[in-house]
């Protein structure tokens, strides 16, 4: 039951990120792209408000909500926030200049994950072992494989 | 200019992953998401208002379909996915490869299936790859909880 809690967010990241990129491929051509993110945006806080009312509701994050905790500026929220417009906004825009699905997505992952790979190692002293190099190498050059 | 929304988005992913993982813990993961999206918002509608292209709102607004709703959708499933994922203890470099690969190996096949994109031996060989690449990666009880 452990081993199943462990992979639900990634299958929820993954069907997200697959629902994601066909659905950037979708949006009309004819729509300004500014006005896609603010209306996806305005959507997105309505669905985030209601997935929030709900869980509060539920007391569903009880155990780690912290009412003595000192308020702290979402620093991170913040910069997140303008990076997902960055990511959204560039996401449209490779669509829009012709990419194929496959391609693009493709391309992203394996640059993404190298970067990852490396700024996980220098941060967050994140272990690298042999098994796990030889597996990193080895989807790097599938994706590459795939991409070509 | 046919690689620079690309490297837009590659960029703003690596900030994006990094945020995820320092997102304050002992709030209601949604008020986090929340502030996101109350800031992409505001984000979106400055570069909205600054942008230069010959589409306005109104024309904008009648020529959404379904796909703009599936995107807003999908858009609170990520970041909710990825909280949760760095919550548990996935590493920064594994979650992000392993989400990557997958998510890769679907849009390879709706790419073909759907939108009849080439599928020739280089992506049946990439795939296998990456499949042999991720049994490698993927040993949970190993990985560190940062």
């Amino acid at each position: 039951m452990k081993k199943v809690i462990y992979f639900i967010p990634l299958i929820i990241t993954i069907a997200s990120t697959t629902l994601y990129q066909v659905s950037a491929k979708q949006v009309p051509a004819n729509m300004n792209s500014g006005a896609i993110l603010v209306i996806a945006y305005a959507m997105a806080i309505v669905f985030s408000l209601v997935l929030y009312l709900i869980t509060e509701k539920a007391s569903m994050f009880s155990d780690i909500e912290s009412t003595n905790a000192k308020f702290q500026f979402p620093t991170a929220a913040v910069i997140m926030g303008v990076a997902i417009t960055g990511s959204e906004l560039g996401n449209i825009l490779v669509y829009r200049t012709g990419w194929d699905l496959s391609i693009a997505g493709t391309f992203t992952n394996i640059s993404v994950a190298v970067i990852l790979v490396i700024v996980g190692r220098l941060i967050y002293k994140e272990e690298i072992d042999r098994n796990k190099l030889l597996g990193i190498v080895l989807c790097l050059v599938g994706l590459i494989v795939l991409g070509v | 200019m046919y690689y620079v929304p690309i490297l837009i988005v590659i960029t703003c992913t690596v900030i994006y992953h990094l945020c995820s993982k320092s997102m304050p813990k002992h709030v209601n993961p949604f008020f986090n998401i929340l502030i996101v999206y109350i800031i992409a918002f505001i984000t979106s509608l400055i570069y909205f208002l600054l942008s230069n292209e010959n589409v306005g709102i109104i024309e904008s607004i009648k020529a959404i379909n379904y796909a703009v709703p599936i995107l807003a959708i999908s858009l609170v499933g990520l970041e909710m996915g990825f909280l949760m994922l760095y919550r548990i203890g996935w590493n920064i470099s594994i979650g992000a490869l392993v989400n990557g690969i997958l998510a890769s190996t679907m849009l390879a096949i709706i790419g073909v299936i759907a939108f009849e994109e080439n599928f020739g031996v280089n992506r049946i060989i990439g795939l296998s790859l990456c499949f042999v690449g991720l049994y490698l990666l993927s040993n949970p009880k190993k990985q560190s909880k940062n």
